[in-house]
């Protein structure tokens, strides 16, 4: 049974709704760190002025740096919030798989840490392969491999981390969630959800463990969306 | 004072420590629950600032196991930016005056780990 145009509208707000919170408490971690360094620095500086011996320059280098190092963290978690935001202004659009799940890892670094796991991506540069797109409805698919994700995160391997893997199928593309208890990732409840299957339903999104590895949870997508319909919301 | 700072963001608390010690308070720092239970097994603290969200676990929970090893430890919590439920777990577990927001003053965070260790008596507060 098809849920509401209201129910699956609150279901994107909750996937946004996460999003922002996540980011929000992250961005307060970078600002704390920044205004701790800039106050040891002003501490060493005082410090200095008192004994009449001014700090170590090379120290103060140090700490300016690190500084500049968590504006680049804030910068690229604020980029990963604006291509959410901007993901919303095309209902149907062909994506770059590998940037999109480059988004994702992003946006789901801090849940990831949270429960003690990293997220690898596979290393594009070295891959040298053609982009692995599709057309599809970008926030949608977004919030898909969110759940997807979040299930996965609760349902962890041996090794504390994740690998995101993406390539071709025969009948479309894969994204691969690998190092996990596949199976349980599948039964976990917010992929149960017939909010969740509509979702999936509506992209033709197929989970399911790799036949050959159960540590690996094999998201199959068609190379576009499945019909005319729309998403609910 | 000596104090047991934990968070899972380690420039965070290496730095806050340097700070306090600069200010002859002498702080040690985890950024992992188990690494903060191991540091209250060795050593005795007079309180322990916990951040709200720690890896696999928080630091409501967390606090409730350092109890259980060192009594009577006082408790400030910080959080980035929780939601209302943490913010009323935390209040009910420390009091609203123990539960920060970051980014935090340092001078604010040493005046509320002083109110705490004086207790409420001294503070001129209702018992």
């Amino acid at each position: 049974m098809s849920i509401s145009p209201h129910a699956g509208q609150l279901g994107h707000l909750r996937f946004f709704g996460a999003v922002s919170a996540s980011i929000s408490h992250e961005i307060k971690n970078v600002l704390s760190i920044i205004r701790e360094r800039a106050g040891l620095i002003e501490d060493l500086l005082d410090l200095g002025l008192g004994s009449g011996q001014l700090p170590d320059p090379a120290r103060l280098r140090t700490l300016a740096a690190r500084i500049q190092d968590q504006t680049a963290r804030a910068d690229t978690i604020i980029k990963g919030m604006n291509r959410l935001a901007h993901s919303v202004d095309h209902d149907r659009a062909t994506v770059d798989l590998g940037d999109l799940v480059e988004l994702l890892a992003t946006l789901s670094a801090r849940r990831a840490s949270q429960a003690g796991l990293t997220l690898v991506l596979p290393d594009r540069a070295e891959a040298a392969t053609p982009a692995v797109t599709l057309a599809t409805c970008p926030f949608a698919l977004l919030h898909a491999l969110w759940l997807c994700l979040g299930a996965a995160i609760a349902s962890p391997g041996a090794e504390p981390r994740i690998e995101l893997d993406i390539g071709p199928q025969p009948a479309g593309v894969a994204i691969t969630l690998g190092g996990i208890d596949a199976a349980a990732a599948l039964r976990h409840d917010d992929l149960a959800t017939s909010e969740a299957r509509d979702l999936l339903g509506f992209l033709g999104l197929e989970p399911a463990p790799d036949e050959a590895d159960p540590t690996a949870l094999v998201l199959r997508l068609p190379p576009r969306l499945p019909g005319d319909g729309a998403i609910d919301g | 004072m000596r104090v047991l700072l934990v968070d899972d963001e380690i420039e965070l608390v290496t730095t806050l420590a340097e700070r306090l010690a600069l200010r002859d308070i002498d702080a040690d720092w985890a950024t992992t629950a188990p690494e903060a239970l191991r540091l209250v097994q060795e050593h005795t603290y007079d309180i322990a600032v916990l951040d709200v969200k720690i890896p696999n676990t928080n630091g409501l929970d967390l606090k409730k196991q350092i109890e259980e090893v060192q009594p009577g430890l006082h408790f400030i919590f910080v959080t980035g930016h929780g939601s209302r439920n943490d913010f009323e777990r935390g209040v009910l577990e420390a009091g609203a005056e123990y539960y920060m927001v970051k980014p935090i003053s340092i001078e604010l965070l040493i005046e509320r780990m002083n109110d705490s260790l004086r207790g409420p008596d001294q503070r001129g507060e209702d018992a």
